[in-house]
């Protein structure tokens, strides 16, 4: 098991949390040191509890624990909040000029720093939080000067006094401690190494997957814990050729989206929760027009506003099914934040080469945690862009009817398209969201609805063949004990493999990232003798879908040709199906 | 040069180049008054030197939505109220391209409306066509939010207990840039006012009046009609806002007292749209987003750069 640190601030929302939080983890991550954050918020903007919390070690850390080793705590609140995590030999630090009387446990170190005092001394009380992390430092043993360029980089905006005044906050902060207190007997070193990391969370991965795999067109509408992707491709896309457009609400921005695409940008959405509902409206227009949409779903716990700044996988079934009618569309789950990246990437290879909605579910706890990567987790040369059959203007003509229309819907053996961008002679064609002929007229001919349905999900069939939707594993292969699970639950279920191990227990991880199409696992739970599914949710909605890729399979009768079942019709396809071979 | 060849080409445009090959008549009622739209584009179209090619025709859905199977351009039908969302960013991606939205006063004033608030304010540089029937077409009559107060049907039996929605007010207090209501039945007027509403920079709103002799009984077919630039009775400058919403407010005050106006009432040509306000602060690239990475052989950047914010 990793040899770790934990370390926490807290406080009022409106105290600064945040930045606090991430000086200490970007510092942390200079020095070389693995980084695994989390966040305690509300849904407020002053006022309540709120932490950032830092798991570090020189070992790649990929969860939270429940043990807090140092924390800063602003208000009693915090430490209330944490005392199941503290510990016998957890430091406290507070400040015991301020109007609250600290009750701290005996058995902890209660190390009394004068924060807001000290921080008048370095040039304002507004830097008390940054005089607790030199206290911190102090007590670690941590190099106050690995915050030197954190704080460059958080104040080098607001001029070079700023940051001189932040670098002797902490200075005071480390030297108040050195010379008040003697904590070596607590034990807490931090060790430094070489190594140059990234510090990253699972919403800016996703930003900057979407930017790499050359996101042109971002149209969205602020919901928590969404709105992050927003932020970050805000400022950065403008770099790359691409705009982000803020729209009035969700319905507008899938739509607007949408729009982008179909003008020939590579483009996205993100949202979460009752956005996700809104957004369902589209689904069907944007897969039966055939248009390259990914849509990224940053889980939160629902139903309705649910909690909006909580930890939920709660919207598989969502993704899956959401939305009138059948909607061919493919359900991709990141299960860590370098996926993030990855999956995004390939969301964008997949909804150009299929020309389907891709979904790109991700979740809160994803959103929000920080974490350290080695650079080459990211390696930009790995990135390659595949728009599919997305035709010029010399292509164009061998896509024409013989009166010369160009054919958008075309019946192909793949079931794919050729995509021609308004603006190409000889390209104009109809699209809509009414069923329709190759053409993109619309139709209610029986035989043409047939031929445009099995067409948009051959192009299913024909992923499914052609990509790769493997599963990710972990622990013991030939282990008699299988947790299957999806989306970002991998990272803590790797670190429990050690956990379990120390009991005897083997067991054999499989980690999903494709829920649709998704892995056929029936061989590897015919193989174990124990099989556990995974997921931050109350009804299973996976577990589910594993049972029922496992169950006896049916023959089926399917009729979609717009016209109800008639009695002879079915009698006489009874019996053949009577005699045909159950479907593998 | 654009990577999309129809852009900016120079040739004689054939009227006819917008008939298309397949379906070529359209459905509509026999007296419907969206023919006169159709017409109107048909025509307004060459004469702003636009081939079929670069516009996009963008619909939502009743009978105004069928425009654009009628019109040989790329036609993207969307879903009931959407049109504009879909219009404007396909814009914003290829600024190049000629977009039309079109939809009925029930797509664009009912379930659409928020969009038609938020286009106009933000005056992107589109222009939208509501057919305004006063009624709900193709769902067989039903009440609209242009319908009159006291319009009896089969959802509203004992008369609509709501005042209609303010179109032409509308728009004007949301913020677009070019505001006219024409009239089915005076194409000469049509014509003129879409080819110019197509050339305006911004956001151009025009509410067309199409008569429904199928499901609007008591359906004014908007004759006789008067139109306010030509008509000695009426005195106002479409560049002045007050005098502009003052003409509004007694136009739609006297439309359903049974005279109908129409006419450009608004024009303002120096604000600018969206995408130019965004350009003048560095977030809109020069380039369209939609050309960048377009050929093949488009070196696609790698974002190493990215990274390095994240040491």
């Amino acid at each position: 098991m990793a040899e770790d640190l934990n370390w926490a601030v807290g406080g009022e929302a409106g105290d600064g949390i945040d930045s606090t939080g991430k000086i200490f983890a970007q510092a942390l991550a200079r020095a070389g040191r693995h980084v695994f954050t989390s966040k305690d918020f509300a849904s407020r903007i002053r006022g309540g509890y709120t932490a950032y919390k830092i798991r570090t070690s020189v070992e790649e850390v990929q969860s939270v624990v429940d043990r807090l080793d140092i924390l800063v705590a602003l208000t009693q609140r915090t430490i209330d909040e944490n005392l199941d995590e503290l510990h016998d030999g957890s430091a406290i630090i507070y400040d015991g000029e301020r109007s609250w009387e600290a009750e701290i446990p005996d058995e902890m170190t209660a190390v009394d720093v004068p924060l807001k005092s000290l921080a008048e001394d370095a040039g304002g009380a507004i830097m008390r939080n940054i005089v607790a992390l030199g206290a911190a430092c102090e007590i670690t043993g941590f190099d106050v000067e690995y915050l030197d360029e954190a704080l460059e980089k958080r104040f080098g905006g607001k001029g070079s006094q700023i940051v001189e005044n932040n670098k002797e906050a902490a200075r005071l902060g480390q030297e108040y401690v050195a010379e008040n207190y003697d904590l070596e007997h607590l034990g807490y070193s931090v060790e430094t190494t070489d190594n140059d990391y990234v510090l990253l969370n699972g919403n800016e991965a996703i930003g900057m997957g979407a930017i790499a795999a050359g996101c042109r067109f971002y149209a969205g509408y602020p919901i928590t814990p969404a709105t992050s992707i927003m932020e970050y491709l805000t400022g950065r896309i403008e770099d790359y050729g691409g705009h982000v457009v803020q729209a009035e609400d969700e319905l507008s921005a899938i739509n607007m989206a949408l729009g982008g695409a179909r003008a020939g940008a590579r483009a996205m959405t993100a949202t979460s929760g009752a956005g996700i509902d809104l957004m369902t409206e589209t689904f069907g227009l944007v897969a039966t027009s055939e248009t390259p949409l990914v849509i990224a779903d940053v889980q939160r716990s629902g139903p309705s506003t649910g909690m909006p700044t909580k930890q939920e996988q709660g919207d598989l079934n969502m993704a899956l099914y959401g939305g009138h009618g059948e909607v061919p569309r493919f359900v991709i789950t990141p299960t860590s934040i370098t996926e993030c990246f990855w999956k995004t990437v390939e969301a964008f290879n997949l909804a150009e080469k299929y020309q389907t909605p891709v979904f790109l579910v991700s979740d809160l706890a994803m959103s929000v945690t920080e974490q350290t990567f080695p650079p080459e987790a990211f390696d930009m040369d790995d990135v390659e862009i595949d728009r599919g059959k997305l035709v010029d203007d010399d292509e164009v003509d061998e896509w024409l009817d013989a009166q010369g229309h160009f054919r958008a819907h075309a019946v192909t053996d793949d079931g794919v398209s050729p995509r021609a961008i308004p603006g190409t002679v000889d390209g104009a064609h109809m699209s809509t969201g009414l069923e329709h002929d190759e053409l993109g007229r619309r139709t209610e001919d029986q035989d043409e609805r047939v031929q445009q349905v099995d067409k948009r999900y051959r192009k299913v069939e024909t992923a499914q063949e052609e990509e790769n939707w493997d599963y990710r594993e972990f622990g013991d292969e030939d282990a008699d004990n299988l947790i299957i699970s999806w989306g970002s639950n991998e990272g803590a279920l790797v670190e429990a493999l050690d956990y379990l191990k120390e009991d005897g227990i083997d067991v054999r991880v499989i980690s999903v990232p494709y829920i649709f199409p998704r892995p056929d696992l029936s061989e590897e739970i015919e193989a174990a003798d124990d099989v556990i599914v995974v997921e931050c949710n109350a009804t299973g909605q996976f577990a589910d879908l594993i049972e029922h890729d496992v169950l006896t399979r049916v023959k089926r009768i399917n009729k979609y040709t717009g016209v109800r079942f008639k009695a002879d019709e079915l009698a006489e396809q009874i019996t053949e199906q009577l005699s045909a071979e159950v479907p593998a | 040069m654009s990577a999309f060849n129809a852009i900016g080409e120079e040739r004689e445009i054939d009227r006819d180049e917008y008939t298309p090959g397949v379906e070529p008549q359209p459905t509509w009622c026999p007296g419907c008054g969206d023919f006169g739209v159709l017409k109107s584009l048909k025509q307004a179209l060459p004469e702003a030197g636009k081939t079929p090619e670069e516009v996009l025709t963008v619909t939502g859905i009743g009978c105004s939505g069928k425009l654009n199977s009628y019109l040989d351009t790329y036609g993207f039908h969307t879903i009931h109220g959407r049109s504009l969302p879909v219009a404007r960013a396909a814009k914003l991606a290829n600024p190049e391209l000629e977009v039309i939205a079109a939809g009925g006063d029930g797509d664009g004033y009912g379930i659409g409306g928020n969009h038609f608030i938020h286009t106009a304010r933000e005056n992107h540089d589109i222009t939208y066509i509501v057919f305004n029937n006063e009624i709900f077409g193709l769902t067989k009559g039903q009440t609209s939010p242009t319908s009159p107060k006291g319009h009896k049907s089969k959802t509203q039996p004992s008369g609509s207990a709501k005042t209609p929605l303010r179109p032409l007010s509308t728009s004007l207090n949301a913020g677009a840039s070019y505001i006219a209501r024409t009239a089915a039945v005076n194409p000469n007027q049509a014509k003129e006012i879409i080819k110019e509403a197509i050339e305006h920079d911004g956001f151009a709103h025009v509410d067309f009046l199409t008569q429904c002799p199928t499901w609007n009984k008591d359906a004014r077919q908007y004759v006789p009609y008067v139109d306010v630039q030509e008509s000695d009775d009426y005195d106002f400058d479409v560049n002045d806002r007050a005098e502009a919403a003052e003409m509004m407010r007694e136009t739609e005050d006297v439309l359903n007292e049974g005279t109908v106006l129409t006419g450009r009432y608004y024009v303002e040509d120096d604000r600018p749209s969206y995408s130019q306000e965004k350009h003048a602060v560095g977030e809109m690239p020069d380039q369209p987003l939609a050309e960048r990475y377009f050929d093949d052989d488009a070196e696609w950047e790698r974002s190493y750069d990215l990274l390095e914010r994240h040491t």
